[in-house]
């Protein structure tokens, strides 16, 4: 096998594990309020 | 050529390194244990990955061996110390687990500052006839022992 073959697959499974890493490190990150602050209702009273 | 040759060499250190990082890693083994390992597995890679051409081009195992370690011992020694150096200067990435961006971020700096110290160790062995040079001719299938090197710098 062509040695630069070898080496995109190895900068392709660097780069996976960089896509995969940064998705499993935002999945962990907790929820913040939502930007419209629709958690925060108001109670209107009459 | 030069480039070429760093190229071979990371491919097979590369593919050590970071199996060996991931064992270590994953298994929680200490720095200097998980360092050993990928040392270990970069080298043996690195050797492999060059010693099969030659053995497909018709040269003997021990005898691809013996050239084999000739041309990369110094290139991928090199590689190793800048890889393993870099990776345990940064924070936290030896640490780091696999599902850490830092992991991976790591090692590409990592292997980019190994690329870039062992072109010029590369360069000089091609230069003297020595390194990759001494594998070249065995892929073109003729013997070029007299044939000027300087060419391919």
């Amino acid at each position: 096998m062509n040695t630069n073959t070898i080496a995109a697959g190895v900068i392709g499974f660097l780069l996976g594990g960089l896509t995969v890493s940064i998705a499993a490190e935002l999945e962990n990150e907790p929820d913040p309020a939502p930007s419209h602050g629709s958690s925060q209702h108001e109670m209107v009273r009459p | 050529m030069a480039a070429n040759a760093t190229l071979h060499c990371l491919t097979g250190c590369a593919i050590g390194e970071i199996v060996g990082l991931m064992i270590g890693t994953a298994m929680g083994l200490s720095n200097a244990v998980t360092i050993a390992l990928a040392v270990g597995l970069a080298f043996l890679f690195g050797y492999a990955l060059s010693t099969l051409p030659l053995i497909q081009a018709g040269l003997g195992f021990f005898a691809a061996l013996s050239v084999v370690f000739a041309a990369d011992t110094l290139s991928i020694a090199v590689m190793e110390t800048v890889d393993n150096l870099v990776m345990a200067l940064i924070p936290g990435a030896m640490d780091a687990g696999l599902v850490n961006p830092i992991f991976w971020l790591g090692m590409m700096i990592a292997l980019t500052a190994a690329f870039i110290a062992a072109f010029p160790v590369n360069r000089y062995l091609i230069d003297k006839g020595k390194g990759h040079a001494l594998t070249h001719k065995f892929h073109d299938g003729e013997d070029h022992s007299g044939h000027d090197h300087q060419e391919h710098a």
